[in-house]
């Protein structure tokens, strides 16, 4: 085999990576089709941000994740945020969606991303890490450690592990309200254009509060429950 | 997952020659890995029971299949550069010394995974059991080599080409 | 890629630390990947076309186009080692992690160059020989090199299996490296040729040994006189 079959063979594989990253692209707009012609000649270094970034669903959260989505997450929120605004804006659909309720929406997503990077500088700061406790506790065992000491390393990967399946947990539920402000834009859009009824997207707004609220929940527990 | 991942640096070699050598070397570094799985370490079982070792078959084979797995993931990645070589250079050397570096990298790291995870298991044992086992150990890994490398050796004409 | 952020590049130069900890937790890694991509060619071909220069006419976008294609077929050949090499050491990241710290480590590779690129196109201005060229290309590389080792070594983090890490990949990445370039030479053009080819087919020695040629013909006269 020469090396110019092995480059038709590197320029297959680009091509189906080109066309498995515009059939998961929501929409065939002008970033789609350039991200799907880079990932033809580059599709090692390129199609795995891609694939992720059009994905319609993240992977659900590991124990074991090193670092939550939530940028990408964020991102998507504001831009769906503002491009249902936009959507909605000079037609009796406002009412639904109205600038207020966006500016709502986007303070407490907010609240929520501060609260994580809070958590995930901390974990940087104190070098934190599940990995490694596991390593320390597995080491204690097979080394016949005190049983004190065995205890404290479990507490500690216990605890470590909790908290990064709270904050993987967390950095879903934003990856989900992004998917859900997605379909909300998506939905005023087909109500502005297709002249449908708004019912759907009232019923997402509904359903991004309660989400929200339920985010809020998980970080601020209230003083009933820190007893 | 770690033969199939061997596998692929298997038809990366035999992309030299191509045709059916592609299937050939896929076979032949697969081979060579799952023979020293099939062969060597029920054979390492047996010498392990006789020295009494605290070393259950669970465990022997947890430790064989995450050596194959970490040997086949390290074959796999290397694959690409190796295939590189394979179909740009002149001369058949530079393959050989290639495609043996990479096999000796791939095994080394999976002997190494081997031991380490047999290692802590030792701890607790009786002094004479563990230098015995410890012994067990080293001609097993000395005679996984040779064997892998003798298999390799006959199955991957494209590495043995220049010698 | 909405728009070309400078600010990106920026850390990636005075920040690697900060760099490499966003791509291990894949914080906002996509944009990072494209801009690295974006460096990566621009840097590479910039390069390459002052090392054409000293030849002239059509080798100048000749080696500034192999010169790109050889740095990110290099980088696209190598993320796939890096990646099971690290998860081996102790390191199982995604690939995207992987990946994004190849492409950053890349892109301050190729912006080292760029900076180099206008030092090299006055050593040929000058009328520098034909060998002197070729080893202050090779001393940019060399410095470039370890710019983009710094980055790697702060990615890599602390913990067992650094070093191996760390010399498996320094090794894999010159082994791929060196083909490439070897694969894709003539660059700079044997003086002795007027008429140079798009690719040399014939074996001279090796790249290693090339280099080493070119040092040892430093004090004698220049096959090319000063303008």
């Amino acid at each position: 085999m020469s090396l110019r079959d092995l480059l038709l063979l590197y320029c297959v594989v680009g091509v189906a990576c080109a066309i498995a990253v515009l059939r998961r692209a929501p929409a065939t707009t002008a970033r789609s089709l350039a991200s799907a012609a880079a990932t033809v000649p580059l599709w090692p270094l390129w199609a795995p941000f891609a694939l992720a970034s059009s994905q319609p669903r993240p992977r659900p959260p590991r124990s074991g994740d090193a670092a939550p989505l939530d940028g990408g997450a964020l991102a998507r929120i504001e831009r769906a945020l503002a491009e249902a605004v936009d959507a909605v804006a000079g037609t009796p659909m406002s009412e639904v969606f109205t600038r207020a309720v966006a500016a709502r929406i986007a303070a407490e997503v907010g609240r929520v991303a501060v609260r994580l990077d809070e958590l995930r500088a901390l974990e940087r700061r104190t070098g934190l890490d599940a990995d490694a406790s596991a390593r320390r506790l597995r080491d204690l065992e097979a080394q016949g450690a005190p049983e004190r000491a065995v205890a404290t390393a479990r507490l500690q990967h216990e605890s470590l592990s909790r908290l990064g399946q709270l904050r993987a947990a967390d950095a879903q539920a934003l990856e989900e309200l992004a998917d859900l402000l997605e379909a909300l834009r998506t939905q005023l859009l087909l109500a502005r254009y297709a002249g449908s009824s708004a019912e759907g997207a009232d019923a997402i707004v509904g359903e991004v509060w309660a989400r929200l609220e339920g985010l809020g929940a998980a970080f601020d527990p209230g003083p009933e429950r820190c007893t | 997952m770690g033969l199939g991942l061997a596998a692929a640096f298997g038809t990366a070699l035999g992309l030299r020659q191509g045709g059916s050598s592609l299937a050939t070397s896929a076979a032949g570094v697969s081979a060579g890995m799952l023979v020293v799985a099939v062969v060597a370490v029920p054979a390492f079982a047996i010498v392990l029971a006789l020295a009494s070792a605290p070393i259950d078959a669970f465990a022997l084979a947890r430790a064989t299949t995450r050596a194959i797995a970490r040997a086949g993931l390290v074959l796999g990645g290397l694959a690409p550069a190796v295939a590189l070589y394979v179909v740009t250079v002149e001369d058949a050397i530079t393959v050989t010394l290639v495609g043996f570096g990479a096999l000796l990298l791939a095994g080394g790291i999976g002997m190494g995974s081997f031991h380490r995870e047999l290692a802590p298991t030792l701890v607790s044992a009786p002094a004479a059991t563990r230098w015995a086992t410890r012994a067990a150990m080293l001609a097993f890994l000395v005679f996984a080599a040779t064997l892998a490398a003798r298999i390799w050796w006959i199955a991957l004409p494209a590495l043995t080409g220049a010698l | 890629m909405s728009g070309v952020d400078v600010a990106l590049f920026n850390r990636i130069l005075r920040a690697p630390s900060e760099v490499a900890r966003d791509c291990r937790d894949e914080h906002d890694v996509a944009p990072m990947a494209a801009h690295a991509l974006l460096a990566i060619v621009l840097g590479a071909t910039l390069f390459g076309a002052a090392v054409g220069s000293w030849h002239g006419g059509a080798q100048i976008p000749l080696a500034g186009g192999k010169l790109a294609l050889v740095t990110v077929g290099t980088l696209a050949v190598c993320a796939p080692a890096f990646y099971a090499i690290a998860a081996v050491f102790g390191r199982p990241w995604s690939l995207r992690t992987v990946v994004s710290l190849v492409l950053v480590a890349g892109a301050r590779f190729s912006l080292v160059l760029l900076a180099a690129t206008p030092v090299l196109w006055l050593t040929v201005n000058l009328g520098a020989g034909y060998h002197l060229v070729k080893v202050v290309a090779a001393l940019a590389y060399a410095l470039a090199g370890l710019t983009a080792l710094t980055l790697l070594l702060r990615g890599l983090g602390d913990g067992p299996g650094k070093k191996a890490t760390m010399t498996l990949f320094i090794g894999v990445f010159l082994m791929v490296g060196g083909q490439a370039a070897w694969v894709l030479r003539p660059y700079i053009g044997d003086p002795e040729q007027s008429d140079l080819p798009v690719l040399t087919r014939e074996r001279e020695g090796g790249m290693a040994y090339q280099v080493w040629l070119s040092v040892q013909q430093l004090g004698r006269p220049a096959p090319k006189s000063a303008p």
